[in-house]
């Protein structure tokens, strides 16, 4: 006994030994060694891991109470003593660890203590309490007490880290009721409680519930027909085949796992940027879902997909689909611009691990960041073990797509015609440098064109400015010739092979540096030539298609330091520096965009993060991955050197010097007199460079100088159409098309793994120990022997045989999802704060199951769903609703409500709307028809309607639901027009004739319930429901005659006015100087035009238009109410970069705020540039865009008369950025240069009218009417604006209007308008009372809000 | 002839007619007179006597600068213009300039001569001895979402329960018509940055969730206007609640069925029950003058109606109203931040104080002339404070060091300051407090501990003060 005691124990024991023989209880020494022990072994591990902390001797005392020796265990606290001796039942402690009392419950924010543990300390006390423990323990003594390994040996034995036991169903005593094994077990249980489980639930019953669980949609009609007539013995399993089978099986359970995951599309906090192409592992979970991918194989892709050996390759798509998974990595929330990065990095990598840890091991990894778990076998170092895994990964944008094999091919024909372009320029080149002279034509054009700081600037001002070219050409020298004498801290040359290889790197070229003369050719233009590059890393080298990606490796920051890139790009292609991984951008966070192909030497302040760990980034425009640009396709970066130096320390900058470099070096120091002797140097220097680039030795200079030069057009860029080197060019071009796209998904880059200091609490700022990564150490705490991360490894230990969590969790979640409560009831949470598992033993029977099974999903589900357990009916016996109120021993099927997606899908599939047939793509806006899968996961703006039906907030791990009551579902099921559309759609299909025909009455309304309620109505139910019918019937016809009445009143005194303006009209038309109007210009030809009195078609084009929400053309213009209504066009046929759009619009009221007049946007609404109204300041006009990013204040006048009168409002783009708004012809305020324009793609475009910005939300609809608008894909002049706004000989404006019409007549008008107002006030008022169009809506309308529409039994 | 016998308009008409008076429409007037009745059970057993029932957060959002507010810095004036003497931490924009000192005047107020600044001429003349001035709030978080987060639940990222939330987990809501914890807008005001999980429930069950109040809205609650007459929807509710008994035996009475059913009583009273709040008809010009509502200034005008409304949901036992600024479009304050003045500060924080000054003053007062002060928290708050230095030539960026909120009512200690920092009011020097001191304090008002106040969450007993908090005895009265 003694052996097993630790050496300080048996000191104790030694000392309490002599000391209790004084005691109160004089016991032989005999019994008092064994209830020493018993006390040694039993209660002080407990008193010292579970009570310690808040009661001891040296440290807190709550309560007054301390428990780390015998005499103040004895004392007690404040409410006096806790334990009697001897009596357990009188004792305040056990009471306490009973948790009986809502007042007194031990151990505190704990889960209670097993029942084996509480009945030791009934013994303990029971036997006297005997304790040893006669002083306070020392340090050293309690660190003893509560040494984790210890604590963690005790807590392993919690049972959901025991191994799984290979379990054998119980023998089934009645063959017939327990076939299936999980009935067995059901059974087995079920027996012991005397209780009866319930009979198996009806036909109907159990198509729906089959339906709803397994495809989360109502069966139709006709399924419920054929599956009740379906007499085959295997029919049921037929059906669970076919529904396992459909495609609506994937995007039903891939929800479940998206809550697994906290799926979102948008990372939250200030500016919620979205997550690029977060949709693409939505769709990556419903096409391994419905193809059944095994969930080790599934599990293994979300930590390491980009890892493994041998990814599964989607060939029909050209995907890798392993690598996607890894894009819930992703998920997490980052803040804006945080000042403290470390601190930041800690939050976005706890979330990372707590929700890898609690939906995949179902434990809570993260809660051990401050300090060693509570309860759990969980310590400190596991967190920061895993902490290591997770921060090697940086952030960002992978490749996913797998280009076909072909492209090998093409790459290699794509270099040996590059090969002869280069061959043939190079003689062209060396001709056309010959004949470079003075006078020649070509020269004198370049030279006019030439400024100062140009490669050719000195040879155009050598005679007329010499002086100035000279003091240049001193400058230039000191510059190339100047001494650096900065000490560089760090010192990459990106042309060196050793420095390059240091850093990390993706992409067709990024991999390695290339040489000097490394160019590339134009894809697209009349260039054929687009750079010639010198020694560096590029990204291009093949095509401006190709993806690159750079880092450098982690950089302490340990003094103040200044970054410089020398770097290169185009196509805003992006140079940065991340602190602590953060990857958005803002305020502290600087980035580089690069647009102009130019060389420069960016210089990136460090000095503010001091402390911090950076590491840079060069990347092309779509591979970041918060800032990446997914709709440039085109973009590329080169970047030669990056130096840190200590902060504002001088730099010597030599890019302007490298590119004279090579006529230095002829000139030496004297430049000659003349023009004609300095160009005989520029054209030795071009010769020579040109017979270097051939021979392959180009120095940096020459290449820089070259391409200085080509740009300078000396020499041809331009292939004359029908030559060789036109059809090369053009062979190249057409390969470089084909060329696919790189497909990117938000993912880790894995480089260079590293172990993660500990810190002391938590607290970022104090770090102690590096912890190595591994996995956690209750199952294995070897340090892992790799240079990656470490996520494929952890993943494997995930996966081990002899980890038992995860297939328990895994089983677990699917029995819950198809049950409606798990086996362990909190299936996030398999340690001691949750629920133990019903049916252990089942529980290890289904994870053996599903293990020796090839782990697949659908073969649990189909066993599950077989099992007569899950076919039982919900009928409860009395004795089961008494004796087993939570239905924990499954002796029936347990109602429950459907998820928020299940019940819009449910509206959407009954009313008919439902679109099946779309499946994957990016998101889409609540009212679209599509699947709620589907709908747009943004943090801060979250669907409204699936929010209020308890879809979780993505914030954590949420495997179960909460299924909540509060109001405003009710107000949503009965008031919102989404679901009174689904209503009004689902029998606007119902004909005319079914529904005045009273035979078919009955008929019908058995329809509508078989198809919302999966059965027939009761003959009681049907009678109700005619008699509903007839009721609201009766109501509405009433309301009806009234609107009727109205409606003609306002119908002919509109026409009265329409006459009589369009008298007037005709007589201003008329007035008008016949002549004059010749004379008009006829204004410039738009794109797109629309005449609204004329209809919706575009008169010029093929942008036709659709209203949508109450949107609508009235008195010849588009009338819009500013509460959802605007008309759409269709998608623009051509890419948009420089524009103008106008139009002819009377505001409501002036007072309004926001309201978007026409606007251009993508698809997806997040980019826009519209006329907007009273946005940023009242009553004025501005060019709105995308959170202002092109939007500055015109300064234009306050408008005053839109309200009565047509204003032309118009917008002209220009390719240089430059905005300028016109007002009726005339300049609004002032133009001003925007960051744009930017282009908006070909059928991505489109134009909207009323709104400026995607959906139909907000306060940012226009109140009021356009009468006209065009569109023009160019920047029109200010004549031909002012020509567009009155230059069309049949617009009359309101003022020429009114100035026609006599007192009589515009007393009448007056009149006239104040009478229609009046009346329409009326009926608007009846309207928005009026209900829904038809009872039968109403009838339907009803069905939806049935409770047992939304519940499945 | 029996009412199976179809189609006799007449008779079925009149049989629904009598169900109807018999049905949903009388059940639901019923239980609006029976709801003082109802309220007992849903009221969970306070920790201790309250001093106070409901909170009004008049949360100032982008960050109010307290140095030119409540915590005059007469050192700053000499200064002028001189680089900070001391270490400047790291600042959100980086873009620092030189001290800048307040551009208002400070005035010593009321009895007890507690400094407010010119920004608010109102609470300077009419509730100074009414205010509790905490100068030492610090905070961790130097962004706004962040920031907003840590305010509204105690933790920085979204997913936990607003101190809303929790307020109303622990005493429950005393009314059946309106939800427990309302957040008001007006004027187009939006939710600060973070967006609306600042007012969520987080893992506390969803009734605990803010509704969101667009007082001068159409609409003020989504989906509140029925879209027909009440005859027509009380027809249908009448007919869903038959065929719902049906269903509610099918499923053996569940009790989630039936509060399902239930619910629906709740939502159709609140078809009434929001419309007759919104409507001031029963207000006198007075009270409405006193407010502002019909002030020229259509910011302040707007403010000033959320400020009666929350008056009004205080009476009618709301426990939580937290109001929304509206962006007086200067310095960077947009939307979801507008006292966020990084440039042009003075007319920045003239306009915002102007905008809040009068409404929030005139609530206190009417508060209190009706006797509901005592009994009412009113906070006056932001995510942080402001730079003494400035941001580019007038501005000021965030500083989470130190900077001031102040309290009202609710048994706090009027008329008092608690708490300092530096001669710059840069950092805090004496007292420093939190967040979680702040919401402690106010959940002991409310009669909570707020270590006790605990919610079985991810296997953690989660609270609003985290493992944080101290209630600040010293500002008790």
């Amino acid at each position: 006994m003694l052996n097993n005691l630790p050496l300080n124990s048996i000191l104790l024991w030694i000392c309490s030994l002599a000391l209790s023989l004084a005691g109160s209880f004089p016991v032989s020494a005999a019994q008092k060694a064994s209830d020493i022990e018993f006390f040694e072994s039993r209660i002080r591990p407990i008193l010292a891991q579970d009570c310690y902390e808040c009661h001891q001797s040296k440290g807190p005392q709550k309560g007054g109470l301390a428990l780390d020796h015998r005499e103040a265990l004895r004392r007690g606290g404040d409410s006096g003593p806790v334990i009697v001796p001897g009596q357990p039942g009188d004792s305040l402690l056990i009471q306490a660890i009973h948790q009986t009392s809502e007042d007194l419950q031990m151990p505190k924010s704990g889960a209670k203590l097993e029942a084996s543990v509480i009945a030791d300390f009934e013994t303990w006390i029971a036997k006297g309490a005997v304790d040893p423990r006669d002083h306070p323990p020392s340090e050293e003594e309690l660190e003893t007490d509560t040494n984790w390994e210890a604590v963690m040996e005790r807590r392993k034995q919690w049972w959901s880290f025991q191994p799984i036991k290979t379990v054998d169903a119980p023998y089934p005593p009645d063959a017939t009721r327990r076939k299936h094994p999980v009935d067995a077990f059901i059974a087995d249980k079920l027996e012991a409680t005397g209780l009866e489980p319930s009979e198996e639930a009806g036909g109907e019953t159990l198509i729906r519930r089959l339906s709803l669980i397994l495809r989360g949609l109502p069966p139709s009609p006709e399924e419920i027909e054929t599956f009740l007539a379906d007499q085959r013995p295997n029919a049921y399993v037929d059906w669970v085949d076919t529904f396992l089978n459909s495609p609506q099986f994937g995007e039903r359970w891939a929800r479940h796992w998206m809550d697994w995951v906290r799926y979102a599309e948008s990372h939250g906090s200030e500016g919620d940027p979205m997550i690029p192409n977060a949709w693409l592992y939505r769709d990556y979970l419903i096409r391994s879902l419905n193809n059944d991918v095994p969930y080790d194989q599934l599990l293994l892709e979300h930590l390491a997909g980009d890892l493994i050996p041998n990814p599964r390759i989607n060939e029909t798509l050209g995907l890798n689909e392993s690598a996607i998974g890894t894009a819930q990595l992703r998920m997490v929330f980052h803040g804006f611009a945080p000042t403290d990065a470390l601190d930041e990095q800690v939050r976005f990598t706890d979330d990372q691990i707590n929700v890898v840890s609690k939906a995949f091991q179902g434990i809570t990894v993260s809660c051990a960041r401050c300090h060693d778990h509570k309860f759990e076998p969980i310590s400190q170092k596991d967190f920061y073990a895993w902490y290591g895994i997770m921060a090697s990964g940086r952030p960002a944008m992978i490749q996913v797509n797998v280009p076909p094999t072909s492209e090998a091919d093409l790459r290699v024909k794509m270099k040996a015609l590059k090969a002869s372009i280069k061959e043939e320029l190079i003689a062209t080149w060396m001709i056309e440098t010959e004949q470079l002279n003075p006078d020649s034509d070509v020269l004198m054009e370049a030279l006019k064109q030439s400024k100062k700081g140009d490669v050719l600037w000195p040879l155009s001002a050598i005679e007329t400015d010499r002086k100035e070219v000279l003091e240049a050409w001193k400058a230039l020298l000191e510059q190339a010739n100047g001494a650096e004498t900065t000490k560089r801290v760090h010192d990459w040359n990106l042309a060196d092979h050793s420095d390059a290889s240091k850093w990390f790197a993706e992409g067709p070229s990024a991999t390695r540096p290339a040489h000097s003369g490394t160019w590339t050719l134009a894809p697209e233009g009349k260039s054929i030539v687009q750079n010639i590059l010198p020694s560096g890393t590029y990204s291009h080298l093949m095509s401006t298609k190709d993806r690159g990606l750079l880092h450098s490796p982690r950089i302490q920051l340990d003094q103040p330091y200044d970054l410089w890139l020398l770097v290169n790009g185009d196509g805003n292609a992006l140079a940065r520096y991340a602190v602590q991984n953060y990857p958005r951008d803002g305020t502290v966070y600087p980035v580089e965009r690069m647009n102009g192909s130019r060389w420069h030497w960016r210089k990136f302040p460090l000095d503010y993060w001091k402390g911090d760990q950076i590491h840079i980034e060069v990347t092309t425009a779509a591979d970041q991955p918060v800032l990446a640009r997914l709709n440039q396709t085109r973009s590329w970066f080169g970047i030669r050197n990056a130096v840190i130096v200590p902060s504002n320390t001088p730099f010597n900058n030599r890019v302007a010097a490298e590119t004279f470099q090579p006529i230095l070096a002829e000139t030496k120091v004297d430049l000659p007199e003349s023009q004609s002797a300095l160009l005989a140097i520029y054209r030795k220097s071009i010769f020579k460079s040109l017979t270097a680039w051939k021979n392959k030795h180009l120095t940096n200079a020459q290449a820089v100088f070259l391409d200085a030069i080509l740009k300078s057009k000396i020499l041809t860029n331009q292939a004359q159409a029908g030559t060789s080197l036109a059809k090369k060019l053009e062979r190249w071009r057409r390969f470089e098309e084909h060329l696919a796209t790189p497909m990117r998904s938000p993912g880790q880059f894995e480089t260079e793994g590293f172990d993660q200091v500990l810190f002391d609490r938590g607290d970022h700022k104090k770090p102690l120990d590096v912890v190595p990564r591994r996995f956690l150490e209750f199952l294995d705490n070897e340090p892992y022997q790799t240079k990656s991360s470490g996520r494929l490894e952890l993943a494997q230990d995930m996966l081990r045989d002899d980890n038992p969590l995860t297939t328990r969790v895994i089983v677990n979640r699917i029995w819950h999802h198809l049950f409606g409560k798990g086996i362990v009831a909190t299936p996030d949470n398999f340690g001691k704060l949750g629920l133990p598992p019903t049916h252990p033993e089942l529980l290890d029977y289904l994870a053996g199951h599903f293990k020796n099974n090839g782990w697949s999903i659908k073969n649990i589900i189909r066993f599950l769903v077989t099992s007569e357990t899950w076919k039982r009916s919900s009928d409860t016996s009395d004795l089961a609703a008494a004796s087993d109120p939570d239905n924990q021993l499954w002796s029936h099927y347990s109602v429950r409500r459907l998820e928020a997606e299940a019940i819009r899908d449910s509206l959407l599939a009954v009313s008919g709307k439902l679109d099946l047939d779309t499946m994957y793509g990016s998101p889409v806006n609540g009212n679209s028809p599509r699947r709620s899968v589907y709908l747009r996961v943004k943090r801060n703006d979250l669907d409204p309607f699936l929010t209020l039906f308890d879809a979780p907030v993505p914030a954590s791990t949420r495997g179960r639901r909460d299924a909540t009551n509060v109001p405003g579902q009710s107000l949503s099921m009965l008031n919102d027009p989404f679901v009174i559309d689904c209503a009004e759609q689902w029998v606007a299909q119902l004909t005319e004739k079914d529904l005045s025909n009273a035979q078919s009455v009955r008929h019908q309304i058995q329809s509508l319930f078989l198809q919302a309620l999966g059965r027939y109505p009761s003959l009681t139910e049907t009678i109700q429901a005619e008699q509903f019918l007839k009721t609201m019937h009766d109501l509405k016809e009433s309301t009806a005659a009234k609107v009727q009445t109205l409606s003609e009143r306002v119908m002919e005194v509109e026409s009265a006015l329409n006459q009589l303006e369009e008298t007037a009209r005709n007589r201003v038309k008329q007035s008008r100087d016949q002549d004059q109007l010749k004379a008009a210009v006829s204004g410039p030809t738009p794109l797109a035009s629309w005449t609204f009195s004329a209809g919706l078609e575009d008169e010029v084009g093929s942008l036709d238009l659709e209203l949508l929400g109450e949107a609508k053309l009235e008195g010849g213009a588009l009338k819009l109410n500013g509460r959802g209504s605007y008309a759409r066009s269709k998608p623009l046929p051509k890419d948009i970069k420089e524009k103008t759009m106008e139009a002819w619009v009377q505001l409501d009221d002036l007072n309004q705020r926001g309201g978007g007049v026409m606007s251009l946007q993508d698809q997806s609404g997040t980019i826009f540039d519209a006329i907007v109204y009273g946005e940023q300041a009242s009553k004025k006009w501005l060019a709105g865009s995308n959170v202002f990013a092109r939007t500055q204040d015109l300064r234009g006048e306050v408008e005053t008369d839109a309200q009565k009168e047509w204003v032309h409002v118009a917008l002209r783009y220009q390719v240089d950025g430059t905005i300028t708004a016109y007002r009726n012809g005339v300049q609004y305020g002032k133009p001003y240069r925007s960051d744009g324009p930017i282009t908006f793609g070909a059928n991505n475009g489109h134009l909207l009218f009323g709104n400026r910005h995607g959906s139909p939300s907000g306060n940012r609809l226009l109140k009021g009417q356009i009468a006209k608008a065009r569109f023009y894909d160019r920047a029109l002049s200010s004549e031909e604006i002012r020509a567009s706004f009155d230059g069309d000989p049949n617009f009359v404006s309101q003022k020429e209007l009114l100035a026609a019409l006599n007192e009589a007549e515009l007393s009448k008008r007056n009149r006239w308008i104040s009478q229609i107002a009046t009346t329409r006030a009326q009926l608007e008022n009846i309207r928005s009372k009026q209900g829904l169009s038809h009872a039968w809506a109403d009838l339907s309308h009803a069905i939806f809000n049935l409770k047992e529409f939304i519940y499945v039994r | 002839m029996s009412d199976n016998h179809l189609p006799n308009p007449m008779i079925s008409r009149r049989s629904m007619l009598a169900k109807c008076s018999s049905g949903f429409g009388l059940m639901a007037f019923s239980a609006l007179r029976s709801r003082e009745l109802n309220a007992a059970p849903m009221a969970p057993k306070p920790h201790y006597q309250a001093k106070a029932k409901n909170v009004i957060l008049c949360y100032m959002s982008g960050g109010f600068s307290h140095i030119d507010t409540f915590d005059p810095k007469p050192k700053l004036k000499s200064l002028a213009g001189k680089p900070m003497p001391v270490n400047i931490e790291r600042t959100q924009f980086n873009n620092n300039g030189n001290i800048f000192p307040c551009p208002f005047e400070f005035k010593r107020c009321g009895q007890s001569g507690i400094d407010i600044s010119s920004m608010f001429p109102k609470l300077q003349d009419w509730c100074a001895d009414d205010l509790t001035v905490i100068r030492s709030m610090t905070s961790k978080l130097n962004e706004h979402a962040q920031g907003n987060f840590s305010f509204h639940t105690g933790f920085p990222f979204i997913g936990h329960p607003s101190a809303g939330a929790w307020i109303n987990y622990g005493l429950g809501n005393l009314n059946h018509n309106m939800p427990g914890y309302v957040v008001l807008q007006s004027g187009g005001a939006v939710p600060p940055h973070g967006g609306v999980g600042l007012f969520s429930n987080g893992f506390l069950p969803a009734h605990h969730q803010a509704s969101i109040l667009k007082v001068d809205a159409r609409e003020a609650v989504a989906n509140i206007v029925p879209r027909e007459v009440d005859k027509q929807q009380q027809t249908r509710l009448n007919f869903i609640e038959t065929l719902d008994q049906t269903f509610l035996k099918q499923s053996n009475h569940s009790t989630q069925v039936e509060a399902a059913i239930r619910n629906y009583e709740t939502a159709y009273r609140m078809q009434t029950a929001v419309p007759e709040l919104v409507d001031l008809k029963g207000e006198t010009e007075a009270t409405k003058k006193l407010y502002g509502v019909d002030d020229p200034h259509p910011q302040k005008a707007a403010y000033a109606l959320q400020c009666l409304m929350a008056r009004r949901l205080v009476e009618r036992g709301v426990r939580f109203v937290e109001l929304s600024c509206l962006t007086e479009n200067i310095g960077a304050g947009g939307a979801a931040n507008p006292w966020d003045q990084h440039g042009d500060l003075e007319r920045g924080h003239g306009a915002m104080g102007n905008q809040v000054d009068q409404p929030i003053a005139a609530m206190l007062v009417d508060l209190k002339r009706r006797g509901l002060l005592d009994e009412t928290i009113v906070i006056f708050a932001g995510e942080f404070g402001r730079t003494p230095f400035s941001q580019g030539s007038n501005g000021r960026d965030h500083n989470p060091f130190g900077f001031s909120v102040w309290l009202a009512g609710g048994g706090f200690k009027g008329g008092s300051i608690y708490g300092a920092t530096d001669e710059f009011g840069y950092h805090v020097t004496d007292k420093p407090c939190d967040v979680y001191d702040l919401w402690a304090t106010v959940l002991h008002q409310l009669g909570i501990n707020h270590e006790e106040h605990t919610y079985l969450y991810a296997g953690r007993n989660v609270r609003l003060t985290d493992v944080h908090g101290n209630v600040l005895k010293d500002i008790i009265s």
